[in-house]
C-alpha cells in the first residue's frame, strides 16, 4: 500500500474503508519502515544520512570506513543493502529485486525497453538516492 | 526547536518568533551536506534566487534614477548583466551544494570584475577624456560596491561551509530546513527526528 504511490482517497475507495483508516495504516507502515531502517543501520554500525519512508529507502554512512551504504525496502521481502562496488549486479537476482523495488517505490522511472544494463540502472538509482 | 514523540516544532526569530511550524507526519529527513548530488535549487530557491539576480542591481539603479544612458553605451550595461544572470542561473540549477554554488559565483566575480573594471576604465576615458581613477567619487562608489558584494559572498561561503543543513519533508510535500552548527549536531538532530518523530508517527 505504501509503495503503490496512490492517494489515500483512492486506496480507501478500493479497499472500502475510510480515508482516516488508510491514513492511520500508512502512518504505522512508515513508522515500521523507519524502525527497520534504524535497526539495519545499527547492525551495519552506520549513521543515517538520509531516510525517505515515502520512497522506501535510506542512505547510511559507515562509522568506521565512512563509506556510503544504500538501503531499499523490497515490498513483501524486507530491506536490501546496496554496498558501493564497481559491479553491483554480480548477483543478478538480488539486483533485479532492488531494481523492481525502486520502480515500485517510484525512485526511478521505468523506461520503455527492459534491455538496459542493470548496473546502469543501479547507478542511476544511487544517484537518485543522493539527490 | 522542540522535538517530542511524533512531532517536531520549528520556530525562527528572536525574541519574537516570526515563523512557527509543527510537523507531525515527517516522511523524509536528510543531511544535505552529506549527500553527493543534492539539488540546491530544490531546497533553497528563496535563498539563492536573490544571489543570481544580483547582477540586475545596476539596471534597477538606472531605472530608479530614470536617466537612461545613451543608447550606444547600453551594451556596456546589458551584456555584463545578461551574462551574470545567465551564468548565476546556470550555476544555480546545476550545482549540487551551496558551497559549490558560492565558489562558482566567487570565481565568476573574481574573473569578471577586473575585466569589467578595465572595460569601464577605457570607456570612461573615451567618454570624459580623463582617467576613472581621477574621479574619486565614481571610483570610490565602484570599489565600495564591488567590495560589499565580495564581503557578502565570502560571508555566505564561510557560513555555508561550516553549517550543516537538515531538510525535513512532511507528507504534504512541504520542505523545512534546519541549520545545525556542525556535523555532530546535525547527526544528533537527524537521529532525534528519526527516532522520536518518524518512528512514533
Amino acid at each position: 500500500m505504501l509503495a503503490s504511490r496512490k492517494r489515500e482517497v483512492e486506496i480507501a475507495r478500493e479497499l472500502g474503508v475510510t480515508r482516516q483508516a488508510v491514513s492511520k495504516s500508512l502512518r504505522e507502515a512508515r513508522a515500521r519502515l523507519t524502525q527497520i531502517f534504524i535497526e539495519v543501520a545499527g547492525v551495519l554500525n552506520s549513521d543515517i544520512v538520509r531516510i525517505n519512508v515515502e520512497k522506501g529507502f535510506a542512505v547510511l554512512r559507515n562509522r568506521q570506513t565512512g563509506t556510503k551504504i544504500y538501503l531499499i525496502y523490497v515490498p513483501g521481502e524486507g530491506p536490501r543493502v546496496l554496498m558501493p562496488s564497481p559491479d553491483p549486479c554480480k548477483e543478478a537476482s538480488y539486483c533485479a529485486k532492488i531494481i523492481e523495488a525502486a520502480y515500485r517505490w517510484g525512485i526511478i522511472k521505468r523506461e520503455g525497453e527492459p534491455a538496459e544494463n542493470p548496473s546502469e540502472i543501479i547507478k542511476s538509482l544511487v544517484e537518485k538516492m543522493e539527490e | 526547536m522542540e522535538v517530542g514523540e511524533g512531532w517536531v516544532r520549528l520556530s525562527y526569530g528572536f525574541p519574537v518568533a516570526l515563523f512557527r511550524a509543527e510537523l507531525r507526519d515527517v516522511v523524509e529527513v536528510s543531511d544535505v551536506n552529506s549527500l553527493a548530488r543534492g539539488k540546491l535549487f530544490k531546497y533553497f530557491k528563496f535563498q539563492v534566487v536573490p544571489l543570481a539576480l544580483m547582477p540586475v542591481i545596476p539596471v534597477v539603479y538606472v531605472a530608479a534614477k530614470s536617466s537612461l544612458p545613451p543608447l550606444v553605451y547600453l551594451p556596456y550595461l546589458g551584456i555584463p548583466v545578461a551574462l551574470g544572470v545567465l551564468l548565476s542561473s546556470y550555476f544555480l540549477l546545476t550545482t549540487t551544494s551551496f558551497k559549490k554554488f558560492i565558489e562558482k559565483v566567487c570565481f565568476l566575480f573574481c574573473v569578471g570584475v577586473p575585466v569589467l573594471n578595465f572595460w569601464l576604465g577605457i570607456t570612461y576615458r573615451e567618454t570624459y577624456g580623463r582617467s576613472l581613477a581621477r574621479d574619486y567619487y565614481a571610483a570610490g562608489v565602484l570599489i565600495l560596491g564591488e567590495m560589499l558584494i565580495f564581503i557578502l559572498l565570502v560571508a555566505v561561503w564561510i557560513y555555508s561551509t561550516r553549517r550543516h543543513i537538515i531538510v525535513l519533508e512532511d507528507s504534504d510535500g512541504r520542505y523545512y530546513a534546519v541549520v545545525a552548527r556542525d556535523g555532530d549536531a546535525a547527526r544528533e538532530f537527524l537521529n532525534l527526528v528519526v527516532d522520536r518523530v518518524m518512528r512514533s508517527a
